[in-house]
Parts: C-alpha cells; structure tokens; sequence
C-alpha cells in the first residue's frame, strides 16, 4: 500500500500552515518508520487563518478599551445586510500572515519511508514524501503514480523562532542549535549539519568559473534530508580552469621556473597545485581544520569556451594572466608596465582551444577524476543561444560565438556518452526560464540559482549522494 | 549570386519550402496555417500601406529537404526571390546529421547559383518539456541533442553560404520555454507570432523594403 504525506496541515482552530522549509530529517529514503517515530522538523515561515482571527488579533486590543469604536462597529453591522454581514465571519474566509515557528512531525502511520522531495520552501500541497508498506513495492502504476492514501503525522513539539518572536541573540542560538544544527561559513564555503550523525562526512567541490557558485543554493534543498555533515566548497576563478590548466598540475614544475611569475602575475601561489585531482579539502571549522573526502566534484565548461592561454617560449608550461573577464587590457593583470614587457618577451598566446582540443583535454580531467569520484561529476554547460541578439547571419563574424558554444554543448554530451558523467544543463534550464533579463551570456539573473541548484540537487540525489 | 540585386521591388515572391514550423508562423489561418489571425502578407501590407505585396510559392517539405536534383520541384520553375526552409522537417525523420548538411549545402548551392535568390532557413528550438536526462551514457541521441546539431549544421552552412536563419532556438528561449513549447516543435500562439515578426525583421535588414542593394548571401565559400 502506498501513502503519500503532503503539507496539508491544519490545527483545531482551522490554522493552516501555507509555508515552510524542512530543516531536518530524522529519516532517510528505505528507513523504517514505526507509530511516534519523529519524521522531520519544520521551520514554518506562513500561516494561512481565518480574516475573523485576523481581526481579533489586529483589532481585539483595541477595541478592548474603545467604548465609541465598539458602538460603531456594531452600528455598521446591524446596517449591513445579513448576507455580507455573514460572509464576513465564513471560517472558511481566510488570509495569510507571516508566523514562523518550529514543529516537529511525527509519524501516525507506520511504513518504509521510499521517496523525500525535497524543496528549499514548502508550500500548501506539495508533496513531501511517498511511503509504502513494505520496501520493495512498486510506487508507480501504469500511467503514473498510484493514487495512495495519505499517510497521518501529528505535531509532537512546537517553538517560537526567536528572530521573530524574541529577537534574543542567546536564545536564537540555542533555538538554532537545537532545530537546525550547526552551520558554518568561510569565504568560499559553508559547512552545516543535517541530523545527530555528525560523522558522516559529505564534500561537495567545485573549482572553475563564477558560474559554480551556484551550488551554495543547494544548502536549502541538501539540509533536509542530510544525515550528517556536508561541506560545499567554491574555489578558483575562471583563470584557474581551462582544461589544459587542471591537467598541466599533475606535473610538477620545478620552483624555479614559477618563482618569477608570483612577484609580477595576479597568480596565487597554489595555482600549479593539483587542487581538483586530490582526494580530500580541507576548511576550517570552529575546533580546527575539518577534512572532507570528495563525493561530487563540480565543474564547468566556462574556462574552456572563454579563456585564451599563453605559454612560456622556454620552458613551455602554460599560464591565465586572467582574474578579468573578456576583453580587458593585460595591464591590468600584471603588476606594472616592466611585468608586460617581460610577460611578452617570455610567453606566447596560444589561443582559445579548439574543439578537438576540449574534447581531448576534458575527457583527460574526467577520466584523472574517475577514481576519485566515480560518476559522481558534474559539469555545467553554457547557454548556446545570445540573449537579445540580431544576428541572422555568420558571414560577417570571425570564429561566431553561438556557432562554438554550440559545437563545445555537442561535444559536452558526446564526452557524457562516452565518459559517464552528468551534465547540469544551464542551456536548457536558461531557456526553459527565458533568457531576456540576462546580462549578456554568462549571467543570468540572480534568482535563476535556485533553479540550477534544484537540478545539481535532484542529480544528487539520482546519484544517491546522500544515502 | 554574383551580382547584388535592388530591394525596394513591389512585390516579392517568397517560396516556401513548408513544414509546421514555417507555415505557422509565416501563413494566417484563412492561407493554411493552424495558428494566426494575421500572416506575413497582412503584416507586411499594414506595416507599408500596401506598396509591397507578398506572393507565395508552396510546396511541402514536411519530410523535410528533398533532394533538388533528383524531383521535380516548383522551386526550380519559377523565380522566387526568397527561398524558406526549416531545418525541423529533418530533425524528426531518421536522416544522419551529415547528409542533412550534404543536403542543406547542395541546394543552397543550387538556389544561389541558379536562382540567385536569398535563402532563409528556420532552425528548431531545441526545448522538450519531457526531457530531463543528464547523463548521455549509453544514450541514443535525444531530441535535444539532434536539434543541437541540426542547428550547427544550420550556423555552419551560414558561415560557408552567407545565408540567413531564423533562430527559432533563441525566440523561443528568450520567451521562455516552459511557456511556449507544448511539444517538441510545437509551440504557442505568441511565439509562432514572434517567429514571425523575426522574419520580417530579417528581410527588413536584408533591405527587400528599401531601394538600394540587398545585403549578399556570399559567405566564407564566396569569398
């Protein structure tokens, strides 16, 4: 038998809660559930009452001590015609108003917990788990899911969140520590807890172009049904990422060579360390260095499609002078006008890489990163169509924008076909939202994160990332 | 095409190579189209007053380009002066991605050379509401995935050929296609109407409304 839970919850007093996030799960996807066991906590966010509360609550107190405004009230009442004056007070005439609080729900029902949907908000409605009698039945019937009854949970602790109740520094903490577990940020990570079993670690790298750091969003949607401590972690820039960079730092350049280039050139000095094909990273957490193993690692194709390299005339190792985007004055990534001459005496361009030469040199990444992470790779592509563009023709354009994107996008996916790795479709999920507030072809508004990080999410959990 | 001929001609003979796509969005519904009260020809007499006038040469394509040489096509008979074709027609049918570039360049050779004509090409947008794989391995090609390469071949031919298309792909995503596509080439009201504001925009820009020289079809072959 299947049961689904959905976020239909109502109290005595016919409050129901419209809004909210799952800030913790107490079980996971195949766990057992019995009579009383605690499923999730809820951080409510809006309550949906009927206007008649409403109005108590608004205007009660003052009436309370208004002789005059309660005579006039009445007046208008006995004025109005009984039918208004009847839906006025319909329970069912109900309006939202911001409560946030924490509730924990348990189970009424027993079963297998099979499917958690997981939303960075919940609203009215929307579907929260599936669970079935037992752990191997079937959850979809020819045509789709079958219907299922609805699975009974009840409200078995409750609290105030302090930021909107009591505004106390001390109590927010404990309150947060107590529902949501304990959170921690850097520069370019976040590290947060999901239940009781902190042990087990989850980290999430990502290293390339200001596209990745999408992934912080995925802390919403990850925090509900972790079991466990996740860290995300963004480093690099767009200048540390082309393909044939990541590969030059499995070799070891001699200090020599490089000792030059980090008095003149915006380079950090861990720009010729293997970053992304060692096994763990380290962040730091309240009680020292924290260390996870790499379960996803996060990549993008904006490197490979925007970057021009040079390479060294000698020595023939490669560099980014970047930091900038496009188009911007080498100036101003060297340190000063004595750094450009000898730049250009020492290095030559080698250009933007071909086709062939992506295929070729991302296909390496990938398979150095295999036994790492397994499959467990995820790569952004990028939008292949300009927004607001009036190009109709190629003739007159020099090596065309949408014609290269689009050959990097195909190569993309034959790499998935023959490499075995996902691929996060910014294209498609761009185009799906509509592209016209874009900045230009690499920054999409703000919000659309979410978006993104609801599909790196979804391919987590398809990759059992967290079970 | 050699020579560079004069925009500004009172009527302009379109041919269309039809399939839903280009029907759709160029024909109203009383020329044969299924979607708009108000077609090319209407839009371009209310825009000009009626100094222009649209005629129009249809011929199904709806399998797609048929091989010119080998059939007899009302194309070669007469002497349009724009030859309209989409590249949908192909994705849908089993055509290996090359041929239907062979293809595509062969007749754009064959109207340019013999026609002289221009030829505008609508690619496809390449949305599928269904579609959510995100890992290719052991794949056949998915819609998506064919129509990205179909509209390279489409980009590619217009680099070599110089000609013009219709970039149905960045229509529809800058309207946003969860809106705007019910199905894999099949798309709402609004954006067959933008499709086809786009093409007159597009011939607008080649000048066909202007008493001065078209702009070339010449390309990366031609020059």
């Amino acid at each position: 038998m299947i049961a689904k839970l959905t976020l239909d919850f109502t109290d005595d007093l016919g409050h129901t809660i419209c809004k909210g996030a799952i800030v913790r799960w107490y079980k996971a996807e195949g766990d057992r559930v019995e009579f009383g066991d605690a499923l999730f906590d809820m951080h409510v966010e809006e309550v949906l009452i009927p206007k008649a509360h409403m109005d108590i609550i608004r205007q009660g107190r003052k009436l309370e001590f208004q002789p005059t405004q309660i005579a006039d009230l009445a007046a208008r009442q006995l004025e109005s015609p009984p039918a208004v004056a009847a839906a006025a007070l319909d329970p069912e005439d109900v309006c939202p108003i911001q409560w946030a609080f924490f509730l924990r729900v348990s189970a009424l029902d027993e079963g297998v917990l099979r499917r958690i949907y997981s939303r960075a908000t919940q609203e009215t409605g929307d579907l929260i788990a599936i669970f079935s009698s037992s752990p191997d039945e079937s959850l979809h019937a020819k045509g789709g899911m079958t219907a299922g009854y609805d699975f009974r949970v009840a409200t078995t602790e409750f609290e105030p969140d302090p930021s909107y109740v009591l505004g106390t520094q001390t109590k927010k903490k404990e309150v947060e520590k107590k529902w949501i577990g304990r959170e921690k940020n850097g520069p370019n990570y976040i590290m947060f807890s999901g239940s009781d079993d902190r042990q087990r670690r989850i980290g999430i790298y990502a290293i390339g172009s200001c596209d990745l750091n999408m992934i912080f969003a995925c802390k919403p949607l990850i925090q509900p049904i972790l079991n466990g401590t996740c860290c995300l972690l963004y480093e690099g820039t767009v200048a540390d990422a082309r393909s044939d960079i990541l590969l030059q730092t499995l070799k070891k350049l001699p200090d020599e060579w490089l000792e030059p280039l980090f008095g003149r050139m915006r380079i950090q000095r861990d720009y010729f360390q293997p970053k992304l094909f060692q096994k763990t990273f380290t962040v730091a957490g309240d009680e020292g260095p924290e260390e996870f193993s790499k379960h996803i690692v996060v990549l993008s194709t904006g490197a490979d499609l925007t970057r021009t390299l040079y390479r060294h005339k000698k020595q023939g190792f490669l560099v980014d002078p970047g930091g900038g985007w496009l188009n911007e004055p080498l100036t101003n990534f060297l340190t000063d006008l004595s750094s450009v001459s000898w730049f250009r005496e020492n290095f030559e361009t080698v250009g933007k890489v071909t086709v062939d030469e992506f295929t070729a040199n991302f296909g390496q990444v990938i398979q150095e990163l295999k036994p790492i992470v397994g499959s467990r790779i995820l790569v952004f592509n990028q939008l292949t169509v300009e927004p607001n563009s009036t190009t109709h023709t190629c003739q007159f354009l020099k090596n065309p924008q949408n014609v290269r994107r689009l050959e990097l996008c195909i190569a993309l996916s034959e790499l998935s076909r023959k490499l075995d790795f996902s691929i996060i479709d910014t294209n498609r999920i761009l185009q799906r939202v509509g592209i016209q507030t874009q900045l230009d072809w690499d920054h999409p508004h703000p919000k659309v994160n979410l978006l993104l990080a609801q599909e790196a999410f979804r391919i987590m959990q398809d990759l059992e990332v967290f079970k | 095409m050699g020579t560079s001929k004069t925009g500004g001609q009172p009527k302009i003979t379109v041919f269309l190579g039809e399939s839903d796509n280009v029907s759709n969005a160029l024909l109203s519904i009383e020329e044969g189209g299924r979607k708009l009260g108000i077609g090319l020809r209407d839009l371009v007499r209310q825009r000009y007053n009626g100094r222009f006038e649209i005629e129009f040469l249809r011929e199904s394509w709806e399998n797609g380009i048929p091989d010119i040489d080998a059939g007899k096509s009302l194309l070669l008979e007469r002497q349009p002066g724009i030859v309209v074709f989409s590249a949908a027609g192909d994705v849908t049918t089993s055509i290996s991605v090359e041929d239907f570039k062979t293809r595509l360049l062969r007749l754009i050779r064959v109207v340019k050379d013999r026609l002289d004509a221009h030829v505008i090409v609508f690619n496809c947008c390449s949305a599928d509401p269904a579609d959510n794989v995100h890992n290719y391995h052991g794949l056949p090609d998915t819609f998506p995935l064919r129509a990205h390469k179909f509209n390279l071949a489409v980009m590619q031919a217009s680099v070599l050929e110089g000609i013009s298309f219709i970039d149905v792909e960045r229509v529809i995503g800058q309207l946003a296609a969860d809106t705007h596509v019910l199905s894999p080439l099949r798309y709402s009201v609004q954006a067959y109407e933008t499709i086809g504001k786009e093409f007159l925009r597009v011939i607008e820009d080649i000048a066909f409304f202007e008493n001065r020289p078209l702009v070339m079809q010449v390309g990366q072959r031609g020059k």
